[in-house]
């Protein structure tokens, strides 16, 4: 007999009564179990809850009488009274992010190419889409840390953002951390150079001339972030097709993987209608 | 009745010196546990320094070609001094009578059948019940029931090491078996306040006891008791059921011979005693659509236990579950069978037992493949009323499914249910995604797929705008 098939078994009319038993019948036993049936004698049970067979050693008589109640209380279980709804949180119009875009920004919390944060949410805003809602809270604990970081992610989140606050005062993310003090960098997008071209030249010669080294990665990191996106499909191919040299290998992984992250969010964050093709 | 030997009579039996004044040392009452004597044979447990004990029977039924000897330790020497000692005892009339021990009655059994079997090879073996179950789960099982109950012959005869083997694990975990039972009762007579229950070295010694009788179920779920002392102000209760519990499984699988078959099977797998592959690939599977709705994982002493839950989506009045379990060990990370999210055609079989959870999926007929209305959801009631029918089954269950379409609702304190129109029910402690699952819901219904437990409700995996997002 499967759990299924039990449920036509008629139900008995006492069990209401047994139901309210087994809370008593529940409570002694549990007192005489932490005196221990050595020192407090184990009496009769209560109508409904005595045992076939009576066990010789009284302790494992009171387990046999307790693995009967505690089986009886967890099988019973019901639904606690549903308490008063919240608030639904004001409804966002705008369409939500595209997976790809979510998942990018899911990486980049991780702290994988995290440079490109900025520009993930200035195109996030010009693309007037939401923020994939499991992030939203990730990204609200890390702008408690960061003001700057904090009043734009909180501007492209928009109204969730103050009502998750109020929802889970537990996470602590209420306040806006006053003004961004004077002196921090914005959070923005790194500005493009005048010649994107040129800079695309100037990062693929620093392979030739092995001066690419895991130092040298974080600024040309940044260099990646800032040039124009037209020329990302030039830099990629430069990258790829940059000489091998052990000192400089890491960091040609880590750029060509950037620049492909970096042209995936451009694809997938742009507005439509706003793509600009290479001259040839 | 077979006269008692003397001890001289005894000690002319060593097969050399340094037996013999081995098994003087060895005829002390304190070292034997459960020794007993009848007309035709001793047996008793060793209780050596070793974790195990040795058991050691000797029948003294044949006058004419000596006494035989059984005996499960290393030693090459017969008689080993395990068996001169149990002897020497008995010369000394330091055994009393009792009712053999099932590895002695299997034992004696099995030499009676050959004695019977050598001038008359067509005659049956006596003693066999009829058992469904397959190879090897059967024979444990059989032999686990106290003996009487031996393993069907495969084509008309067993492989008497194979047997031997099984009768000795039997052995090995009704051993364990009592000793659970006889530590459980003490608990509850020296009371659950005794200093002895809040040291986790009786947790860890019981437990190491239960892994040596192969009883590895068991001893995980002490552990997990052990973690329930004092964890808060009303320990007391938790820590009973979960005893009560633990007893109901000591007692039920030490007569699994008398229980319904299925039932018997239930608590054979939550001791330890699980079902072949092959057994379980042996029988009908379940055909149809499965998704992969959710996956959990938790440590157990240095192994990740990962259960993947399937679900039937095809089913209109009740969901039909299945559990996959994978296991990782360090060097061997466990992995996910299958996508989250996604559905497949599959064959899923069935492990033995009183409710059907624990399956395997044998062939695919289709590759996993995104499925975004997500698996069936039922109200808070009416999944809380299955989960309530499977441990009214199995009292021994620690988790079922339960996929609700439910609010994510506070009730002050940091604390949160999870609410429909029927009711709620209380999100675990400790559950850390709270925040992704309250921003994702934004106060609004959402299907959420988790596991019950006694301790509430723990999602695992949630559907929204025909997404589906990990917790």
């Amino acid at each position: 007999m499967t759990a299924h098939e039990v449920h036509d078994v008629p139900i008995n009319h006492d069990a209401r009564e047994l139901g309210a038993s087994a809370s008593s019948e529940w409570a002694r036993l549990v007192t005489i179990a932490i005196l221990g049936t050595d020192r407090r004698p184990l009496p009769a049970a209560e109508p409904g809850w005595e045992t076939l067979t009576a066990a010789a050693d009284p302790g494992a008589e009171l387990l046999d009488r307790a693995a009967a109640v505690a089986t009886a209380r967890r099988a019973g279980v019901q639904p606690n009274p549903a308490p008063a709804r919240i608030e639904p949180a004001p409804a966002d119009v705008r369409p939500s992010c595209p997976p790809d875009a979510a998942s990018l920004l899911a990486q980049m919390l991780r702290g994988e190419h995290d440079v490109l944060l900025p520009e993930w949410f200035a195109l996030c805003e010009l693309a007037h889409v939401q923020v994939a809602p499991h992030l939203i809270p990730a990204l609200l604990l890390r702008g408690r840390r960061n003001p700057a970081f904090n009043v734009v992610v909180r501007r492209v989140i928009g109204a969730r953002a103050a009502w998750l606050a109020e929802a889970m005062p537990e996470l602590n993310i209420s306040q806006l951390s006053g003004p961004v003090p004077p002196g921090t960098a914005a959070f923005l997008p790194p500005s493009p150079p005048s010649d994107s071209g040129a800079l695309v030249t100037a990062i693929s010669s620093t392979f030739y001339d092995r001066a690419a080294t895991w130092a040298a990665a974080a600024q040309l990191r940044l260099a990646v972030a800032s040039i124009d996106p037209v020329w990302l499909p030039a830099l990629i191919v430069e990258l790829q097709r940059a000489p091998f040299s052990s000192v400089t290998e890491r960091t040609r992984v880590d750029l060509l993987g950037l620049a492909l992250a970096r042209q995936q969010l451009v694809s997938c964050l742009q507005p439509a209608g706003t793509r600009v093709r290479l001259e040839p | 009745m077979t006269v008692r030997p003397t001890p001289e009579q005894v000690l002319s039996l060593a097969p050399d010196p340094g037996a013999a004044s081995a098994a003087l040392a060895l005829a002390n009452p304190a070292s034997w546990s459960a020794a007993g004597c009848d007309d035709s044979a001793v047996w008793g447990n060793y209780v050596a320094a070793s974790a195990e004990p040795y058991m050691v029977a000797v029948d003294l039924s044949d006058d004419v070609a000596g006494p035989a000897y059984r005996c499960n330790c290393p030693s090459r020497k017969i008689p080993c001094k395990h068996a001169l000692g149990l002897l020497l005892l008995f010369a000394n009339g330091g055994v009393m009578r009792a009712q053999r021990l099932p590895f002695a009655a299997a034992w004696l059994q099995r030499r009676s059948q050959q004695e019977n079997a050598a001038p008359e090879p067509e005659s049956e073996t006596p003693a066999v019940a009829s058992h469904d179950g397959g190879a090897s789960s059967a024979a444990d099982s059989g032999a686990l029931g106290g003996g009487a109950r031996a393993p069907r012959p495969e084509m008309g005869s067993v492989d008497p090491a194979r047997l031997k083997r099984q009768l000795e694990r039997a052995a090995r975990m009704r051993g364990g078996l009592q000793e659970l039972d006889r530590w459980l009762a003490d608990r509850v007579r020296a009371g659950l306040a005794a200093p002895e229950l809040a040291d986790m070295a009786t947790w860890e010694r019981l437990s190491a006891r239960l892994v040596d009788a192969q009883c590895g179920g068991l001893a995980n779920r002490v552990k997990r008791v052990a973690v329930k002392v004092g964890q808060h102000a009303r320990w007391h209760e938790d820590v009973l059921e979960e005893l009560a519990i633990l007893h109901v499984l000591a007692v039920g699988a030490q007569r699994s011979s008398n229980l319904p078959a299925e039932l018997g099977e239930g608590v054979h797998a939550a001791t330890g005693l699980t079902a072949s592959k092959e057994h379980v690939l042996e029988g009908v599977p379940s055909t149809t659509r499965w998704i992969v709705a959710g996956e959990s994982r938790t440590r157990e002493d240095r192994i990740t236990v990962q259960r993947t839950w399937l679900c039937d989506t095809a089913s209109t009045d009740r969901t039909t579950w299945a559990m996959v379990l994978g296991f990782g060990a360090f060097g061997v990370e466990v992995t996910s069978p299958y996508p989250i999210g996604c559905a497949l055609d599959a064959d899923v079989h069935w492990y033995p037992g009183g409710i059907a959870l624990r399956a395997m999926v044998g062939r695919e007929h289709s590759a996993p493949a995104f499925y975004a209305p997500g698996p069936p959801h039922t109200s808070i009631a009416e999944g809380l009323r299955a989960c309530g029918w499977a441990v009214a089954a199995e009292p021994w269950l620690e988790r079922y499914p339960l996929c609700v379409h439910a609010v994510p609702t506070p009730v002050g304190n940091g604390r949160w249910v999870v609410a429909d129109a029927t009711g709620s029910v209380p999100i675990v402690d400790g559950f850390w995604r709270m925040a992704e699952l309250v921003c994702i819901s934004a106060g609004l219904p959402v299907t959420i797929m988790g596991e019950w437990s006694t301790e509430g409700f723990l999602p695992l995996t949630m559907w929204a705008d025909n997404q589906v997002v990990v917790l």
